[in-house]
């Protein structure tokens, strides 16, 4: 359940927002290694199977902007290598320990999150898959 | 004297206390499910281990494993007996013979494939084997639906949409927050009839939520059932919230009950309004609930999954993902309904969405994403026959 259901209740709980956001964000780059920049996309591509398509597309995008981090989180091998496919794509990190699922940063859809240029975080972006064109912050 | 009794009595505590209060499964002198073999499911470069949207049926006269691979967008057909890829049907991304949006599939034979777009039956595509495209459905807009045009369709493992004398029957999600209060108490319509002849669409008047939920508020996982064609024509609806199942004849007229609690659970759902994500997941993960159930046509039984409720860990319970962390039950009845036992397994190896019937018996995959041995190339279904 279901696993339609299961979309829309990843869409529910994406929306999940602590006043400790920024910490922990902090801690997840911390402890990845990454250094921040402008922007932050983290991708969990084992929680919505059947968004691997957007999450491709997304990922290819978000690739061509230089302001842009992206972590994609998954225990799964294969799907990142499939995500990716053969072209090397720059400022890619991996968390296969699902640690941002751990800390609640992200569970359904991919979510920005930007910084002002002091390191601190301006806001947190959920991406919608529901509308037709993909749209980066 | 004095010794032997010391002894004899040591003897009996020892024995009573290695009697587990959940007895696993197989364990038992006469257990009707035990474990006999495993099956090796061989994965290719372009397959991954998720089985949401599976089927078994026949193919090329084997009994064989047919699974949506979203990832590749594609059907994987796999033999039952090897284990190994025996066909592939994959799907165009682009063009006049494109297939997108996948979001389930009906196997009725080699010549008769439904593909049925996301959240969606509106450009339902049938096929055959060789994926060439026979016709394209959409049903005509009906008017008296909560969102006129739309119907929000699901299929999965858990409540297949199935093609019967050239209709599709189907569930439907609700579009509204269950857990607001008066929204279950409304007259839903949640299972239909799309008519392939002449497009259009029926929702049966009695497919809303059981009497049970019309005074309460539950997050919307605990508010779904799992259904399923069996194979005297009668639908079988096991509510998640629901002790009881449901059985309808096949044109939804008639019901019957059938009293079904499990063992494990013991204490009532909370009955709360307005709950928030964080307090949704904690009712989902910290309640014992009902989810899929299958029925064996082979030996006549039916068989009703349980998720048991464990206490809820803020730090690390943060997505419903977490629910593969708990352990769950199978209960067995057989085809009068009456309950054989309740089997205990535990949390973190198998993946209960993905369990299957087969010829031999239940297929339990050991596709937990918290298992940790989990071989990508090579996935282990245990196979427990069924008595």
């Amino acid at each position: 359940m279901k696993y339609t259901y299961l979309l829309a209740i990843l869409c529910l709980f994406c929306c999940k927002k602590t006043t400790s956001q920024e910490n922990k964000i902090e801690k997840y780059l911390n402890k990845l290694e990454i250094p921040i920049r402008n922007k932050v996309l983290i991708i969990f591509i084992d929680g919505c199977t059947s968004c691997f398509v957007n999450h491709k597309t997304l990922t290819q995008e978000a690739s061509k902007i230089d302001e842009y981090q992206i972590i994609v989180v998954t225990k799964s091998i294969k799907k990142a290598g499939m995500l990716l496919g053969e072209d090397l794509i720059p400022n890619i990190y991996f968390d296969t320990e699902l640690l941002a699922v751990e800390l609640g940063l992200v569970s359904g859809f991919p979510v920005v999150f930007s910084f002002r240029e002091d390191g601190h975080l301006m806001n947190v972006t959920q991406i919608d898959y529901s509308s037709k064109n993909l749209s980066l912050p | 004297m004095k010794k032997i009794i010391l002894n004899t009595l040591f003897a009996i505590c020892a024995l009573t206390s290695c009697k587990s209060e959940k007895e696993k499964a197989g364990i038992g002198f006469e257990s009707n499910l035990v474990l006999a073999d495993s099956l090796i499911l061989h994965l290719d470069e372009k397959s991954t281990p998720e089985f949401n949207y599976h089927q078994i049926n026949k193919f090329s006269k084997n009994e064989s494993f047919l699974n949506l691979n979203l990832v590749n967008q594609s059907l994987d057909i796999y033999s039952l007996e090897t284990g190994n890829l025996i066909h592939r049907i994959s799907f165009n991304s682009q063009g006049p013979e494109s297939i997108t949006n996948l979001g389930g599939f009906f196997y009725q034979n080699e010549d008769s494939i439904f593909i049925f777009p996301k959240m969606s039956l509106f450009n339902t595509t049938l096929i055959d084997s060789n994926g060439d495209i026979s016709k394209r459905y959409s049903p005509i807009s009906n008017k008296n639906q909560v969102v006129p045009g739309l119907i929000n369709h699901f299929s999965n493992s858990a409540n297949p949409t199935y093609f019967v004398k050239n209709s599709l029957y189907f569930d439907q999600g609700i579009l509204k927050n269950t857990a607001v209060p008066g929204v279950l108490a409304e007259n839903h319509q949640l299972s239909g009839r799309f008519n392939l002849v002449t497009d259009s669409v029926f929702l049966f008047p009695k497919s809303g939520f059981p009497h049970f939920y019309q005074d309460k508020t539950f997050p919307i996982y605990l508010s779904v059932s799992s259904r399923i064609l069996d194979s005297e024509m009668q639908w079988i609806y096991s509510w998640n919230a629901l002790d009881s199942i449901i059985i309808f004849d096949f044109e939804m007229e008639n019901k019957k009950l059938i009293y079904s609690k499990s063992k494990y659970r013991n204490q009532d759902f909370p009955n709360i309004a307005n709950t928030g994500p964080s307090e949704s997941l904690e009712l989902i993960i910290s309640n014992t609930h009902y989810c899929k159930i299958i029925q064996d046509p082979y030996r006549k039984r039916y068989l009703r999954f349980v998720q048991l409720g464990r206490n809820f860990d803020p730090d690390t319970d943060n997505s419903i993902s977490s629910i593969f962390k708990n352990d769950f039950s199978i209960m067995i009845y057989n085809e009068n309904w009456e309950l054989q036992d309740e089997y205990f397994f535990p949390g973190n190896i198998y993946n209960l969405y993905h369990s299957f019937i087969g010829e031999k018996g239940l297929y339990l995959p050991k596709t937990n994403p918290f298992f940790k041995n989990l071989d990508e190339d090579n996935v282990v279904f245990d196979m427990y026959e069924i008595r």
